[in-house]
């Protein structure tokens, strides 16, 4: 069965602020800085979640998490959810999601894209969601899918064989999840060398594979490719 | 965890008439203080003795309680010997008032109630004599009583953990500690739910989360709230309430170098998402080589080092906590 990346309604009830840890108030600056920090915490295997998280629990806080920067840190987006905010509505995750793929119009209708600080840099706001906006109502091809019940052909060249499938770019899904093109390539070429420690690289996977509508166990039979070490 | 099983009747009987007895009354009484954490040897009764003499130092009336029964080593921590009466005696009412148990300490207006010399039986109090022993500190002459709690997580410390008005859970920079620090966390958490619930419905998927084995049905805070969630979102919302009412600080012990720092807000955060709660990191306290050097000479650190980097990070946490005490 293959999973998609959808964020589950948190029974906390905290607002995307809360989620972000920032105040109301935070400049785009520190959304990016609280991202960060999360990404260091959840992103990963770190010694603050030991015992007190398993992997799915930790993948769907990075979800939440993930969602709550989107949004955020999007001034349209932003606009639209502070205003629901004070009038005292929470939106639910669901219609977050919308937003992030139907792209707000406001009121002095610019466009989203125009009004987007990531503007600046040429294109790259275009791309933000193109990856899972590829992927959307996809589905794999049958081969693929008969190839995921080996789990020796389950490496970096099926990864990229599922990206092909759904014709994302490398570009695209950088620009999405914010891991880097270059390591994204040696993912796909199982040069683990030239990769970071093998925790942020099981956090990259699991994004790619979270982002591919994979099932999570694609990531340990990744992982087992790593060679042994002595 | 299981040793307080005869004593549950008595739990219910509380649970509606005395729950009040352990809150402090307004602007009344001493501000009760716990330090706790899931492992020994982390520095509690060390962060206490030098917290009294820091407050003590600022004009505080402070007493200092080694509720630490059978495993009692607050008064070494000051320099001192371990005193005649003690807290075992008042628990099982050999002396009738805790004034009697108060050592002073010479020169500063500390007292301690020490639970040294006391026999191991009295290292498990049943749960009416923790509620005296509380309603009793309430009524000490004192700006601020601080608790050295016992190492584990048994509910002798727990209650007290979670029935003072500021609760320290201290841990270090090591898996280990952390993984001690959440199952103390967890199991302070699920305790003051519990005790605060008369549903019975919600007590038992209580204690199913409070299982610890890999499989468990409810294996987060989050999951408890679903849980409940499924047949009565109402009592639901009350319980997320109750849990947003635990609130303990936590103060991160020898810490070394700047990760070791960032750990401790990063522990903040797997908190606040696990628990679904915010908490409040009191700080960090560095590792120095002066603290155990004190300890082994049985000083307490802030009279034999008065400006060391330690004191100096405590003397900025308890005025950040105690500023009102």
């Amino acid at each position: 069965m293959l999973n998609t990346n959808m964020v589950t309604e948190s029974p906390f009830r905290e607002n995307l602020y809360e989620i972000l840890s920032v105040e109301r108030t935070a400049t785009i600056a520190e959304i990016e800085q609280a991202f960060q920090k999360a990404k260091l915490v959840f992103l990963g295997e770190h010694d603050a979640l030991y015992t007190l998280f398993d992997d799915g629990a930790k993948q769907a806080v990075w979800a939440k998490i993930e969602l709550a920067y989107r949004i955020l840190r999007d001034t349209a987006r932003r606009q639209r959810y502070d205003r629901q905010l004070s009038e005292g509505a929470m939106p639910p995750i669901d219609e977050l999601q919308r937003w992030l793929d139907e792209g707000v119009v406001r009121a002095d209708g610019m466009s989203e894209l125009q009004f987007d600080r990531r503007g600046q840099r040429q294109g790259e706001s275009s791309a933000v969601n193109r990856a899972s906006r590829a992927v959307r109502g996809k589905t794999l091809s049958q081969t693929l899918v008969e190839r995921l019940k080996d789990p020796a052909l389950l490496g970096g060249e099926f990864l990229k064989l599922v990206r092909e499938d759904y014709g994302v770019t490398l570009d695209e899904i950088a620009s999405e999840t914010r891991i880097g093109a270059a390591h994204l390539r040696f993912i796909e070429s199982e040069q683990f060398h030239l990769l970071p420690a093998k925790a942020y690289v099981r956090g990259f996977v699991a994004q790619l594979v979270a982002l591919l509508k994979l099932p999570k166990s694609m990531v340990e039979h990744y992982m087992s490719r790593y060679p042994p070490v002595d | 965890m299981s040793e307080e099983y005869g004593v549950e009747s008595v739990d219910i009987a509380v649970k509606s008439s005395d729950q009040s007895a352990l809150r402090r009354p307004l602007g009344l009484g001493p501000r009760i203080v716990a330090v706790g954490g899931g492992k020994g040897g982390i520095g509690k009764s060390i962060i206490v003795a030098n917290m009294g003499m820091i407050l003590a130092g600022r004009g505080r009336k402070v007493v200092l309680v080694d509720a630490d029964l059978g495993g009692a080593n607050l008064h070494t921590c000051l320099g001192i010997e371990p005193p005649e009466r003690t807290l075992g005696d008042f628990v099982e009412r050999r002396v009738t008032s805790l004034e009697n148990c108060i050592q002073t300490v010479d020169g500063v207006s500390i007292g301690l109630i020490s639970g040294a010399r006391d026999s191991l039986n009295a290292a498990h109090p049943k749960f009416h004599q923790k509620l005296r022993l509380l309603q009793h500190l309430r009524r000490l002459d004192a700006d601020l009583v601080l608790l050295d709690l016992g190492a584990g997580t048994s509910f002798n410390t727990i209650d007290f953990f979670i029935h003072a008005d500021e609760s320290l859970a201290v841990a270090l920079p090591e898996p280990g500690a952390i993984e001690n620090l959440y199952r103390f966390l967890k199991t302070a958490f699920y305790r003051s739910l519990k005790r605060a619930t008369a549903d019975d419905d919600i007590a038992r998927l209580i204690d199913m989360a409070m299982e610890q084995r890999p499989g468990r049905p409810i294996p987060t805070p989050a999951d408890l709230l679903n849980e409940v969630a499924k047949t009565d979102k109402e009592r639901s919302q009350q319980l997320l309430l109750r849990m947003q009412q635990f609130k303990p600080r936590i103060l991160l012990n020898r810490t070394r170098n700047f990760s070791d720092v960032e750990l401790g807000y990063a522990i903040q955060k797997a908190c606040y998402h696990y628990f679904g709660t915010g908490f409040d990191f009191a700080g960090f306290l560095s590792d120095a080589a002066e603290v155990s050097e004190s300890t082994k000479r049985r000083y307490s650190v802030t009279a034999s080092h008065p400006h060391s980097q330690f004191i100096r990070q405590l003397k900025a946490i308890c005025f950040r906590l105690f500023t009102d005490a």
